[in-house]
């Protein structure tokens, strides 16, 4: 009863989109307000029900009613809980019902927080919403329905891929999902702004914390699966060039691209043409990953069952999105009113210089991903893309867009000074020449480019504190006075040092590990050392362990440094009898300086296994970047400034604020 | 019938909100251009605060103040020749007739469509600790054979299926059942005891070499279990070695002194030993646990019979048994009852014979012959 | 600066990088990338020594060996052709005699193929579609089963 109360409440919210549709634009084209008016309950109830019918799938894994034809495909009874309830998202139908979930509660957010937008533009936002709503639903209900049964009901389930087994892996697609979704709402604010002809000033204010909240989480979402590659699939890689990593990255650099964008449109009522399209280019882009995904056409650890029925569904979702979207702009945007121009040397240049670079990388990383597929469909022949092909494309247009980021927030709006900003960045430019030469002298071995990529590190995040210290006249007044002014700062401004800090944290990460990765691949019988980096490690023997779920052989490996026991490594390959799979668990010693990074290979003779063990300096710095960019992304969002102005509010404004207890 | 109360509740409450707009109207106002100025305003006010803070210089500030001012003015112009003019009535009310007698009509009949109303949930905790709830017990097995039928590779199933065989007095079906179990989910000391028990019912009580493997594969993984002990305890008794047989009853008996019941059945069996192994007649013994049901009342009722009675059924029963074994000969468990049967028979030329004729029989078999001979150890018949 | 100055500076700076791109991807799309090829495909197309390519195919049985130390040898065939392999590291864990497999390397002058990158994909049943394509041409994989003319289990 209870999943056939989520199916039906399902398909209800399938009913409530379509109304959410059609009445709002009704309601505007007639200029009908209660018509209009539609769109906040029914983005509400939407929400509502798909949260029902969540809830009730979730019930059906945590319980293993293996009735349910989806959760007999995905679960067992033998996993851990925790896997029992991830699995509801582990898999394509269930993944699709979080997906539609997170659209509603948007939709539901900006109806019920949109009270200080214009009626019409928050029903022309809700309708669209609402129609992507209905698609996706349609393709839920007739493609890829989590809520079909099976009778006579089956004994066990089928298991979850063990791969997928992990707690990183299991929040990762929720924090992928608000992050792809989240750009829902600029696409509906872009179209909304196209079907009325006009762009109201609230438009970029309440686009801009939308896109950094989706921007924020997809950020977070990269970092976490880039994360789960890494310790997981055993191969020490932590970012593959992978197409479906590329499906979820394009998003990214297109969000990234219009979070700046909506900034000058914001505060320069410029750009404003280039901001819609902009929307409209992210999620486009992430419907196409979504194609990408689960239509088949790629492969990859990450892709969902192979289904032709839903991959043409969904080109035809994105072929109705983005082709209409465009239409749309090509007829619509000619009427919207023109930003003015700016000096090319002024915060605005530096935002569009960001923004062609970033738009420019995206297309390389679209061209990388696509190609193969469309060399395939076109001639039959079969290639690859790999890591080569980008790190000769996107690296190179990277680097500049990297070095012009310090800039961007010390030079003023409308017209800049280049010369002044040049010389408040000496500090950063001499620290990190100083980095270029203590890396120099450190590894004479390893790539020559390498050396300057630390720099480049430095050169960020010197760069963002230099921002900080110069709105704050640190060193140029008093102590008292800095720190005063500190204070004042407004939050976006810590935010922004912060997300441009934790870029230059990556670039660190990434360049020392890549260059600068030790590895070795050894046949060690019991007794045996590896010596890697300064440790020594000494293979013990392995045993056998039980799981849950898996039978388990572990390696025991004790590590030293200097003669110094540092800990004990304990990689192994788990065998999952249910799933008929096996994983490889590797055995990582985290450090500041690096991760020692075991994987324990096939048997040989005598109780001797293959083992490969890495040494990755610095590696944790991959991550922690992101990190910083998601924590700066969140002190932005905090601003007092982001916040919309209202009509009601305005009148406010001139009286005092009142007291608490008037 | 619950459910249809919870989806029309459920659509009744969904159609009411929703469409609690369209009955309660608003009036028009062209407030958009009161939001923009709202914005500049807001900006204004911005630019002021950045200005008092120090954080932009005063003709940057008056730079930015004079173009928002500029917006502002715009729209104040634009404001003041806006004019709202709206549809009234018919419009809402349309919409409200046609969104109430459509939405539910195609909403339930796209439900009905995908939905299989009349399925409960089936938690696998309810239907594992109460398979008795979900429908009558026939009609559970008989779903249970079906599924199995479609995919024998759930060992869940067997495994479910088979203590339900034991108890419905269906044994060979128990047995196969126990034995695609443990094949697919692995040796539990409840399924080789559920094996050995099958096993022994399907042979009327007789304890063979195959269920006297499982019982004590099962009492080796698990201690505590009570029923290979006993099954094991009549197997030595029908090997006839009543000593070890004592042994195991008397330790049975202290096992579970609490019990009157118990212990006077035990103390039946005991007496019984006894009585046989000296040689007398046995007195009659209950049959012992449910589980053992008809055939350990066959057994009872053997013992029941005078000494030259019983062993003119239990001759009848090897002559069965060795008339099968000549015309169908691939049947190694067989063999080994036989065997075993004539040594308890003290018909130990007989026992050698039937142990020559096996070996010849499995000679490619390694394991076969290994089983063989180890037997013939027990017995003594190699000397 | 004049309007029309302005301008100009967006649009050759556009132009520019534009330019550069276009530049990248077309140098790198000669440079990086690797085609992928069956032993059918090899025997025929007399792929040079040296150059990167991708290798796909199944395990053959009972083909694979190891050295004393970490190098594997195996064969991957297509049912049609067979094409010795070595390759030195650790095997992925679904790397299982008569299961599809795709590798990276290039070919020996002596026509092995060394391969640095060994990739079987996370499912039992999994076969790359790169892979399930070529042997559908050889007629090994129907309807997603191994007809068993390679495979024994």
């Amino acid at each position: 009863m209870i999943a056939e109360t989520g199916h039906y409440a399902l398909i209800l919210a399938l009913g409530v989109a379509i109304v959410q549709m059609v009445l709002p634009i009704i309601g505007t084209r007639f200029n009908d307000p209660r018509l209009a008016a539609v769109s906040v309950p029914a983005a509400q109830l939407q929400f509502i029900l798909i949260g029902i019918a969540f809830a009730a799938l979730t019930v059906a894994y945590v319980t293993s009613d293996f009735s349910v034809l989806n959760v007999w495909q995905n679960s067992h009874s033998a996993k851990p809980m925790i896997y029992k309830i991830s699995g509801v998202w582990g898999n394509h139908e269930g993944s699709m019902v979080l997906w539609v979930l997170i659209l509603a509660l948007f939709g539901a957010a900006v109806a019920t927080f949109g009270s200080n937008l214009p009626r019409r533009l928050r029903a022309n936002v809700l309708a669209v919403q609402g129609s992507i709503a209905v698609a996706f639903l349609l393709f839920i209900v007739m493609t890829s329905n989590p809520f079909l049964r099976v009778d006579p009901a089956p004994f066990d389930g089928n298991g979850l891929n063990p791969v997928l087994q992990d707690p990183a892996l299991a929040i990762h697609p929720p924090f992928l999902y608000v992050g792809y979704v989240g750009f829902s709402m600029a696409f509906s604010f872009a179209v909304a702004a196209l079907i009325d002809g006009r762009i109201d000033a609230a438009w970029a204010r309440w686009v801009r914390p939308w896109t950094l909240a989706a921007w924020m989480f997809l950020t977070l979402g990269i970092a976490l699966g880039s994360w789960w590659a890494y310790y997981e699939l055993g191969w020490g890689g932590f970012w593959f060039w992978d197409p479906v990593e590329n499906a979820s990255f394009m998003p990214w650099l297109a969000g990234t691209a219009l979070l700046h964008s909506a900034l000058v449109m914001e505060k320069r009522d410029a750009l404003k043409v280039w901001t819609i399209l902009l929307a409209i280019i992210t999620f486009s882009l992430s419907l196409m990953g979504a194609f990408l995904v689960r239509s088949g056409v790629l492969t990859s650890v990450h892709a969902f069952a192979v289904d032709p029925a839903r991959g043409v569904f969904i080109l035809g979702i994105m072929a109705v999105f983005i082709g209409g979207s465009f239409a749309l702009f090509a007829w619509r945007a000619p009427l919207l009113s023109q930003g003015g121009l700016f000096a090319p040397i002024s915060r605005e240049g530096a935002l569009v210089f960001n923004n062609l670079l970033l738009t420019v990388s995206c297309a390389a990383v679209f061209v990388g991903t696509l190609y193969p597929l469309a060399l395939e469909a076109v001639t039959g022949e079969k290639i690859s893309v790999g890591a080569p092909f980008f790190n000769l494309t996107f690296v190179p247009l990277v680097i500049p867009l990297l070095l012009a980021v310090p800039f961007g927030p010390l030079l003023a709006w409308k017209r800049g000074d280049l010369l002044a900003v040049a010389q408040r960045l000496t500090v950063a430019a001499v620290v990190s020449l100083f980095a270029i030469i203590v890396a120099l002298a450190m590894y004479q071995s390893g790539p020559w480019l390498a050396p300057l990529g630390i720099g480049l590190g430095f050169w960020l995040i010197v760069g963002a504190a230099t921002e900080i210290a110069t709105r704050s006249k640190l060193f140029q007044a008093s102590w008292q006075e800095s720190w005063r002014r500190m204070q004042n700062l407004p939050r976006a401004s810590y935010g922004t040092a912060l997300a441009h800090a934790g870029v230059g944290v990556m670039v660190l990460g990434l360049v020392a590990t890549t260059a600068w990765r030790s590895e070795r691949i050894e046949a060690l019988a019991p007794g045996g050392t590896v010596d890697i980096a300064g440790y020594t490690l000494t293979f013990k023997g392995v045993k056998e362990g039980q799981g849950p779920n898996y039978k388990e052989l572990v390696g025991v490996f004790d590590v030293t440094r200097g003669g110094q026991p540092v800990t004990t490594l304990i990689p192994s390959k788990r065998s999952y009898a249910v799933e008929n799979s096996a994983t490889t668990e590797a055995g990582i010693y985290n450090a500041w300086g690096g991760d020692l990074y075991v994987v324990l290979g096939d048997p040989l003779k005598d109780g001797a296994h293959t083992v490969r063990v890495y040494f990755n300096p610095l590696v944790r710095l991959i991550w922690l970047g992101p990190l910083l960019m998601f924590i700066g992304g969140g002190v932005s969002l905090t601003d007092r400034r982001l916040r919309v102005g209202a009509p009601k509010r305005a009148k406010q404004k001139s009286e005092p604020v009142m007291a608490p207890g008037k | 019938m619950l459910l249809w109360v919870i989806l029309a509740a459920l659509t009744a409450v969904v159609l009411s909100f929703l469409l609690y707009p369209l009955v309660v109207g608003r009036e028009v106002v062209n407030e958009r251009d009161a939001f923009d100025a709202a914005v500049y305003r807001d900006q204004l006010d911005e630019i002021e605060a950045d200005r008092a803070r120090g954080l932009i210089g005063d003709a940057e500030a008056e730079a930015a103040r004079l173009e928002v001012a500029r917006r502002l003015l715009a729209v104040d112009e634009k404001n003041s020749d806006a004019s709202g003019e709206g549809s009234r009535g018919l419009l809402p009310r349309a919409a409200l007739v046609l969104v109430v007698a459509c939405l539910p009509a195609t909403v339930l009949g796209a439900y009905l469509y995908y939905g299989s109303p009349q399925l409960p949930d089936q938690p696998l905790a309810a239907r594992l600790t109460d398979p008795g709830q979900e429908t009558d017990i026939g009609v559970l097995v008989a779903r249970v054979e079906a599924r199995l039928r479609a995919f024998p590779d759930e060992g869940a199933g067997w495994d479910a299926i088979a203590p339900i065989y034991l108890s419905g007095r269906r044994y060979a079906d128990a047995a196969e059942a126990y034995r695609q179990a443990i094949r697919l989910l692995g040796p539990s000391a409840k399924r080789l005891s559920g094996l050995g028990q099958a096993l022994v019912l399907e042979q009327q009580g007789l304890v063979t070499e195959p269920a006297r493997i499982a019982l004590e594969e099962a009492l080796k993984q698990d201690e505590t279990l009570i029923e290979p002990r006993i099954l094991l305890a009549i197997a030595k008794e029908q090997e006839g070695n009543f000593d070890d047989a004592l042994a195991d009853w008397r330790g049975l008996r202290d096992a579970r002194q609490d019990d009157e019941r118990w212990t006077s059945m035990v103390d039946a069996r005991i007496a019984n030993a006894q009585a046989r192994k000296s040689g007398e007649a046995p007195a009659a013994v209950s049959p012992l646990t449910p589980q053992a049901g008809p055939s350990a009342a066959d057994v009872a009722a053997a013992q029941n019979m005078t000494p030259a009675e019983r062993e003119a059924m239990v001759d009848q029963m090897v002559k069965r048994l060795a008339a099968r074994l000549e015309t169908n000969g691939d049947d190694l468990p067989g063999w080994l009852r036989l065997v075993r049967a004539y040594t308890v028979l003290g018909r130990s030329e007989d026992a050698k014979k039937a142990l020559a004729q096996a070996k010849d029989l499995f000679a490619g078999n390694a394991q076969a012959i290994k089983q063989l001979d180890t037997l013939a150890a027990d017995l003594g018949l190699t000397s | 600066m004049t309007r029309k100055q302005r301008r100009g500076v967006l649009i050759g700076t556009c132009l520019v990088v534009l330019g550069v791109a276009v530049g990248l991807v077309l140098y790198a799309m000669r440079d990086s990338i690797v085609f992928f090829y069956s032993p059918s495909d090899i025997a025929k197309m007399e792929v040079a020594p040296g150059q990167r390519i991708r290798l796909g195919g199944l395990v053959e049985t009972g083909s694979v060996k190891r050295d004393e130390g970490t190098t594997v040898y195996f064969s991957v065939t297509d049912g049609a052709k067979v094409l010795p392999v070595t390759y030195t590291g650790v095997l992925p864990d679904l790397f299982r005699e008569g299961q599809g497999v795709v590798t990276e390397g290039a070919l020996m002058p002596d026509g092995t193929f060394k391969a640095d990158n060994v990739l079987a994909k996370h499912d039992e049943n999994y076969m790359p579609p790169e892979v399930a394509a070529k042997l559908k041409e050889t007629g090994v994989w129907r309807d997603g089963k191994l007809t068993g003319e390679v495979t024994t289990q």
